[in-house]
């Protein structure tokens, strides 16, 4: 996060590339070939449309024209586009919800009702697709077929949305789930001495480069 | 030792009800009433899950009120299972699900992964165990559920229609699992259920939840249902064939390794046709099918024409389970009135027993007038054919007929209407005749059907692990 | 009056994730316009038309539950699922959620929740998008760029932020809760006075 940070707070065309190649390669470690290539393109079509903004867009442009630090600056905005993507899908896929959220629980002490609460609402999302094309039926079946973002749909999803939240409440009530209670926890989750290894490198490693590139700090 | 209700009144729709009965550890009795009558609110009570506790009297179970304890407190006393088994479940797979409860329980770590492991043995689901709970089947979540309920140890369980959309192989395997749980673990266990015949043999005792409530026993409640069902109109049959409407050329449905069979059949006019066969046979997947939504060999031609999935929605409408699934306005009246600002007529209103409730909003109704009125909603549009399933689930014999009657009505104007229902007593009373789906049922070796099959397996799995990363 | 019930927690996850998805279905909307305005240097824009589904969850949450931090955790929370979703920025987005929600708590904040109507959205609307404007220029370091194209992103942001967290949530919340299923929320008390003296 610290990092995040980092990179949000400067223009350093290094850094980023620096961190994208190295997010890249674990990210491909992680991640099949084809969901990779996906990402790439989606994150090519952002990062060209960024880079073309910056190009044509910056201050000291005048109209129509470019030069050096417009082109510059775009290919900062681009490079920091696959930066984000790339950490984040690092991120998304070598965590699990359930351990990100144990994690949460029991290193900052998020309090169980949120725990608990927030892993059976994510387990509904295979339903809502389901339950979008239900409501679609019914509603074609009376008649109803114009507009697909209409009120009219969202109404029922939302309605099953409360009523959902009602019952999933109650059945974890009724096998004694409360938020007051001690509660044993059958998983410990720790940070142990490889994670903040790898936490304090990438912090070393973005210092470092921020000081190689330190003039364009806080630019 | 037991769980008692003193007198205990709670109120549903302005109506005071008072129970009182008893259950010991290793009985079973079970709850019946028409829909809406408070079944599902009882059980709140006495398992402490309602806000309110009884109005007068009291629920005390082992000597202990409900409502003193905490949920954690209540557990060595009442569990419950629902039943919807879509949303009882918070974490990912079976074996957390369990975990989940042993942490409620704060039983200690050691123990727990052999708790684990006999609860889903003894509900035969260990295979299961780390699969995602959102690509179990209805039947196999319910038999999760049991398991929960297994690791709780508690000493009085709740049913809730716990065979609600299972297959028949599911709802007698769960039953042999909870006669052992009441015989060999003294568990105490309440039912509701509205189908007497499945659990005739097993249950005695009924505590009726209809004109006050009483305790009758299991032949009694059978007598009086077959007396209603006498004094009950039932529909003249039409004699005369329609056009013929719709017509099946070689139509194949794979479902898994077997397939739906209509070499050639055709459907008429007026006719009202009911739809039977095992449970999870795919009945529903056939409505889909006809609706264009389901993959399958052969043809479907409504009238001369090939049906299209463009035009199917416009001359079919499809009456799903699930009333809640369409209700979109803030009224009854409005619902009914379907967006023309027509008004409903006092005369319509009545006849669906909805008079008073003109202004209520349509999620205020009792589950028996929301299926009446999501009925009478699709009946008001002009349409040739009505694909309709189980329209009569969870309803009682009053519900349930006038339900099918609202339908017959429609057939007599020329409607063809097509009923999925697993009640093949009403089915016979009203219906034409009625398709035994066992019988149009082979087994494909069909090479290309399974491995489409397996790649939308293989596809919505994905899916769902996408989601539930 | 801070205290969160299960039913809450679960109801306001399952709104973010329909929230989500409404907003994945926008999203390929915007990336069709983006991709068709990335050679005028104009793709940034193409975002700004849908960022207000962004605010609609806290908007929802802030207007149904009626508790202060209930705009703020509820749109983190619509952050960290949409992280597990796959969204790929990441957990960066931990920050966006909470600044946006901190703007949307501001309308319900502004009236010390009181008062929850029209003004309180529109006011929370108007802060998401200041707030989100400022974490989005530092974010994606557009300081650099020229001062038209800012204000254009800005105005554009402004009116989707209006249309969907302040008019679409009202509509919808209101119609809800005429229907009465959200009798057991806070939004459901108003009313009840309402009826009782004689309105």
């Amino acid at each position: 996060m610290a990092l995040a940070l980092l990179v949000s707070f400067q223009n350093n065309v290094l850094l980023n590339t620096v961190l994208a190649v190295l997010f890249l390669l674990l990210v491909s470690y992680y991640l099949p070939v084809k969901k990779l290539l996906l990402l790439s393109v989606f994150l090519t079509l952002a990062a060209a449309g960024v880079f073309f903004t910056g190009l044509i867009f910056y201050r000291d442009n005048q109209h129509g024209t470019t030069n050096i630090s417009s082109l510059q600056y775009a290919i900062g905005l681009a490079s920091r586009i696959y930066c984000f993507g790339f950490t984040g899908s690092l991120f998304a896929a070598t965590t699990s919800m359930t351990a990100f959220i144990y994690s949460l629980q029991q290193q900052l002490h998020l309090p169980a009702i949120f725990a608990y609460g927030l892993m059976a609402a994510f387990h509904m999302a295979p339903m809502i697709p389901h339950e979008y094309r239900n409501t679609i039926n019914s509603l074609r079946s009376r008649g109803i077929t114009n507009n697909y973002f209409s009120i009219k749909i969202v109404t029922p999803l939302l309605v099953k949305t409360i009523r959902w939240s009602e019952l999933l409440a109650t059945a974890m009530t009724s096998r004694g789930f409360s938020s007051d209670e001690t509660r044993t926890y059958s998983q410990h989750y720790v940070i142990n001495w490889p994670d903040w290894l790898f936490c304090a490198g990438l912090l070393g490693l973005g210092l470092l480069l921020t000081i190689f590139h330190g003039d364009n700090l806080f630019k | 030792m037991s769980l008692i209700v003193n007198s205990g009144v709670f109120t549903i729709d302005d109506q005071p009800i008072c129970a009182s009965f008893e259950l010991t550890p290793g009985q079973v009795k079970g709850i019946y009433g028409p829909s809406g009558s408070g079944k599902s609110t009882l059980f709140h009570l006495l398992a402490g899950l309602a806000e309110t506790s009884f109005d007068t009297g009291n629920c005390l179970i082992d000597g202990k009120n409900m409502v003193d304890l905490t949920p954690k407190g209540r557990i060595p006393f009442v569990s419950l299972m629902f039943q919807n088994p879509d949303t009882q479940f918070c974490m990912e797979t079976p074996r957390e699900e369990l975990l989940f409860c042993l942490e409620n329980r704060a039983v200690p770590v050691s123990k727990m992964a052999l708790m684990v492991h006999d609860a889903l043995a003894f509900c035969g689901i260990l295979h299961l165990a780390n699969q995602a709970l959102t690509t179990l089947s209805g039947g196999e979540k319910q038999l999760v559920a049991l398991a929960c309920c297994v690791v709780l140890e508690s000493k009085y369980l709740l049913l809730d229609e716990p065979f609600a959309n299972l297959d028949q192989a599911t709802i007698d395997f769960l039953l042999t699992k909870l006669k052992i749980l009441q015989k060999n673990k003294q568990v105490g266990i309440l039912l509701i259920d509205h189908r007497l015949d499945l659990v005739n043999t097993w249950i005695h005792e009924w505590l009726v939840l209809q004109d006050n409530f009483h305790v009758v026993s299991t032949e009694e409640l059978l007598k009086q249902e077959n007396r209603l069902r006498a004094t009950l109109p039932h529909r003249s049959k039409s004699t005369k064939k329609g056009s013929p409407l719709l017509y099946f050329d070689h139509f194949q449905l794979p479902i898994r390794d077997y397939a739906i069979n209509l070499p050639n059949y055709t459907f008429y006019a007026g006719e009202m046709i009911g739809i039977s066969g095992k449970s999870g046979l795919g009945k529903s997947t056939f409505f889909r099918a006809i609706l264009q939504q389901e993959k399958y060999a052969g043809k479907i031609y409504f009238k001369d024409h090939l049906l299209t999935k463009h035009a199917a929605f416009s001359k079919m409408s499809w009456i799903m389970q699930n009333p809640q699934d369409q209700f979109i306005e803030a009224s009854v009246a409005r619902e009914l009135a379907n967006g023309n600002h027509a008004p409903v007529t006092t005369n319509k209103l009545s006849k669906l027993g909805l008079l008073t409730k003109c202004d209520l909003s349509p999620f205020l109704l009792s589950q028996g007038q929301q299926r009446r009125l999501a009925v009478a909603c699709l009946l008001e549009r002009p349409i040739p054919i009505l694909l309709v399933d189980e329209p009569t689930y969870g309803q009682d014999l009053r519900n349930a007929w006038q339900l099918m009657t609202l339908l017959s009505e429609k057939a007599a104007t020329g409607t063809l209407i097509l009923i999925v229902s697993h009640d093949d007593r009403l089915l016979n009373d009203f219906c034409d005749y009625t398709l035994n789906f066992n019988q149009f049922v082979k087994e494909t070796a069909n090479e290309k059907t399974e491995s489409n099959r397996k790649v939308r397996h293989h596809f919505g799995a994905g899916l769902a692990r996408f989601f539930s990363k | 009056m801070f205290k969160w019930e299960l039913k809450d927690v679960i109801m306001v996850g399952i709104a973010s994730l329909v929230f989500g998805v409404i907003y994945i279905g926008a999203v390929q909307l915007g990336v069709l316009l983006g991709t068709l305005l990335t050679p005028l240097g104009l793709s940034v824009l193409a975002n700004e038309f849908i960022f207000g589904v962004w605010f609609m969850a806290a908007a929802f949450a802030g207007y149904i539950l009626r508790k202060p931090g209930a705009a703020t955790i509820t749109e983190m929370i619509a952050a960290l699922l949409e992280v597990f979703m796959g969204n790929f920025y990441g957990p960066i987005i931990f920050v966006s959620g909470f600044v946006q929600g901190i703007g949307t708590e501001a309308g319900f904040a502004a009236t010390r929740y009181h008062k929850f109507g029209w003004s309180s959205l529109i006011i929370g609307a108007v802060g998401a998008t200041i707030t989100s404007f400022i974490w989005g220029i530092v974010r994606s370091d557009f300081v650099d760029l020229k001062w038209q194209l800012l204000l254009a992103i800005f105005v554009i942001r402004l009116l989707s932020a209006l249309l969907f967290s302040a008019v679409a949530v009202k509509l919808i919340c209101d119609h809800l809760n005429t229907m009465g299923i959200l009798n057991s929320y806070p939004i459901a008390q108003n009313n009840h006075s309402k009826q009782a003296s004689g309105v």
